[in-house]
């Protein structure tokens, strides 16, 4: 047994209620375990308690026993724990520490205290066995998200620990980055490296587990054996808040008839050297839902930005509702929700975020009581969104963007880190404000959630 | 040395000093092979020293010939910053290891450096989240509602910041790094010709600097 948690609680400081409650699980070596459950459910916690971070890190109260290897686990430094496990986070962008591929890969065997020769013999075993070889000495800031998830894997992996531990890894990553995310992660099992996986997107792990535990509220609810879990049904695993092993592509691209909303004839967008978009049109139909898919870097985001007024093209046309706009009139005709919602909420409460730049007059403010009210919001209005969750600020946002009223909604990957649940939320949501006559763009990668709610599918050449 | 004279030119009270440090900087730039940065940052070095000279005959510019001075200042650290920006993490750490700088120095500069290109990038996606809402859409609103602009600016941003600095602190840390113990350098750190040219012009500026100085006193 490499792993062993016997009875485990744990209570961040500052919070009234446990973020784990009893928990008790062994994890054998070699094994694939996926931790899943609704957002919010401890699996996150659950990883912090394995990497030292709970405690150590993020202070609170802990009780029950957890050890590794056979040694106790709250005895040892961060960095102990550190020799045994690796670790690779949910967001790139705030994991590495270099600006430099090889920097960051070294990192951990540097500050260890490893000879030159051996850091060099490590480096290039890694980047044969995960094909990475040809990334190393670039910017970490260039590369895709498919390719800075793989360095961080393999930056976990050269000291080569027993367990790995990846708390949502495929957050930010398209299906074909995630699929080879899912190939990197059998190579690292065939070497016998132990893994434990928390993660929504379950449809890349199908072929890899050995066993999924599933949490609800802070309690290990099930744990289901390879088997068990790939022949739970659909009704099942909706039941359980998840998404699904197999979900399949059921919306086929076909015309529909209903009023045209957004036109966007012969776009061209070039930037520097590069052609971002060559001549690309494109409609999308008042109070319908079109999904815009496509690879990472296919150029999906930059053409909903012209769409929305945020980035120039340099030629082509943009009409909302049979007028043809300039850039900054569709700054005033679309309401843009991107894929963070840290950088667009503003207002000190959730209230005023919602009116923020509407006048307040009696008839505005009731209809954004009602709004919080139908998006269960209200009991958070007086709150500062920064507090709130993930899915709660998201929805703040488009509480702001129904009170707009503008004809068009542009969402960037609103559903990336959604468990089933919340994914299912969003759809319905969305189908209710395309139902009073919106036309919404969702950029999104996400099968489950097309198959759901889009009426059209726009997949990018 | 550079991070001496950088911090020495804000301090200059003469032209002849500020000129000085300017042909520091060029050597520095050119020896690490930024000669863009270098010429584009003289032609901007010139362009403010000519328009101060031709705001020197009226007086109606207020504060603005003050201004220019200023920002002729300010371009100095920004271009002995050029060069550290774009080395590898690892090359910088292994230099300032080896010279035998104290390691909770070594990485808050680390950190600070790694910081600036992405802070530039959550101020790009804060702006342009904002236009949607039609905060600061145009120079004209920033300009009615320039306090609802900076704090619609800063609060994203102050969030972002700590929330990244939290999750990169726990990265670094599992991955064996504190304060004490023994640790290595991938990258190798060597004084050459370029160092060697660097240091002696550096002394030279600032015991020029100190010598118009006094020549300045003196009257």
């Amino acid at each position: 047994m490499l792993i062993e948690l016997n009875e485990l609680s744990f209570r961040y400081a500052g919070s009234s209620e446990k973020s784990l409650k009893d928990i008790s699980l062994t994890i054998n070596e070699g094994e694939l375990t996926l931790l899943t459950g609704e957002s919010g459910c401890g699996k996150t916690t659950l990883t912090r308690i394995l990497n030292g971070l709970c405690p150590q890190f993020y202070n609170g109260e802990f009780s029950g026993s957890y050890l590794i290897d056979g040694r106790n686990g709250f005895d040892m430094s961060l960095d102990e724990i550190g020799t045994y496990i690796g670790n690779v986070f949910q967001d790139p962008r705030s994991q590495f520490f270099a600006s430099n591929v090889t920097d960051e890969i070294v990192l951990a065997m540097e500050n260890r205290n490893y000879a030159l020769n051996l850091m060099e013999r490590r480096l290039q075993e890694f980047g044969e066995m995960l094909g990475i070889s040809e990334l190393f000495d670039k910017d970490l800031l260039q590369l895709s998200s498919g390719e800075k998830q793989k360095v961080a894997v393999a930056a976990a992996c050269v000291i080569k620990p027993k367990l790995l531990v990846l708390d949502e890894p495929s957050a930010n990553l398209d299906t074909d980055a995630a699929a080879q995310l899912g190939t990197l992660l059998k190579t690292l099992k065939k070497q016998g490296v132990t893994i434990i996986i928390s993660e929504h997107r379950l449809e890349y792990l199908s072929e890899l587990i050995d066993r999924m535990v599933v949490m609800k509220n802070g309690k290990i609810s099930g744990i289901y054996t390879r088997h068990e879990a790939l022949a739970l049904s659909d009704e099942e695993m909706y039941g359980l808040g998840l998404r699904l092993f197999y979900p399949q592509a059921k919306v086929c691209i076909k015309s529909i008839a209903g009023e045209k909303s957004l036109q966007m004839e012969q776009i061209v967008c070039k930037r520097g050297q590069k052609t971002i978009l060559s001549n690309i049109s494109f409609d999308a139909l008042k109070g319908k839902i079109t999904a815009i898919t496509g690879r990472n870097g296919a150029g999906k985001t930059t053409l909903c930005k012209i769409a929305a007024g945020l980035m120039r093209e340099n030629s082509g046309t943009v009409s909302i509702n049979g007028e043809k706009l300039k850039r900054r009139k569709r700054l005033q005709r679309c309401f843009f929700v991107g894929q963070d919602p840290d950088y667009q909420l503003y207002a000190p409460t959730v209230m005023e975020e919602v009116l923020l730049n509407i006048k307040k007059t009696p008839e505005n403010i009731k209809r954004a009581e009602q709004l919080l009210e139908q998006l269960d919001l209200s009991a958070f209005s007086g709150r500062h969104p920064a507090s709130l969750s993930g899915g709660q600020k998201q929805r703040v946002l488009l509480a702001a963007a129904i009170m707009w009223e503008r004809p068009v909604l542009i969402l960037d990957e609103p559903t990336s880190g959604l468990d089933g649940r919340h994914m299912r939320e969003m759809s319905g949501l969305l189908r209710s404000i395309a139902d009073s006559g919106t036309c919404i763009l969702v950029i999104t990668h996400d099968i489950e959630f097309i198959n759901n709610c889009a009426d059209m599918i726009y997949r990018f050449p | 040395m550079i991070i001496l004279v950088s911090l020495s030119a804000l301090m200059l009270k003469t032209e002849i000093a500020l000129l000085l440090c300017l042909v520091f900087m060029w050597i520095w730039l050119i020896l690490f092979g930024c000669v863009k940065k270098a010429l584009q940052c003289t032609a901007a070095y010139g362009a403010l020293y000519g328009l101060l000279f031709l705001m020197k005959n009226t007086d109606m510019l207020g504060n603005l010939p003050l201004l220019t001075v200023y920002i002729r200042r300010l371009m100095l650290p920004v271009m002995a910053a050029a060069p550290v920006i774009n080395a590898p993490t690892g090359c910088l750490i292994a230099a300032l290891n080896k010279m035998k700088i104290p390691r909770a120095a070594t990485l808050s500069l680390t950190v600070m450096f790694r910081f600036m290109p992405t802070l530039s990038a959550e101020y790009h996606n804060i702006r342009e989240s904002q236009k949607i809402r039609g905060i600061g859409a145009s120079f004209f609103t920033v300009l009615r509602h320039p306090i609802q602009t900076a704090e619609c600016i800063l609060v994203p941003m102050l969030i972002r910041t700590s929330k990244t600095a939290d999750e990169l602190s726990a990265s670094v840390q599992v991955r064996g790094m504190k304060l004490g113990g023994a640790y290595s350098s991938y990258r190798k750190s060597v004084i050459d010709v370029r160092d060697m040219v660097l240091m002696v012009s550096g002394t030279m500026t600032i015991v020029l600097i100190y010598l118009t100085d006094v020549y300045v006193r003196r009257g």
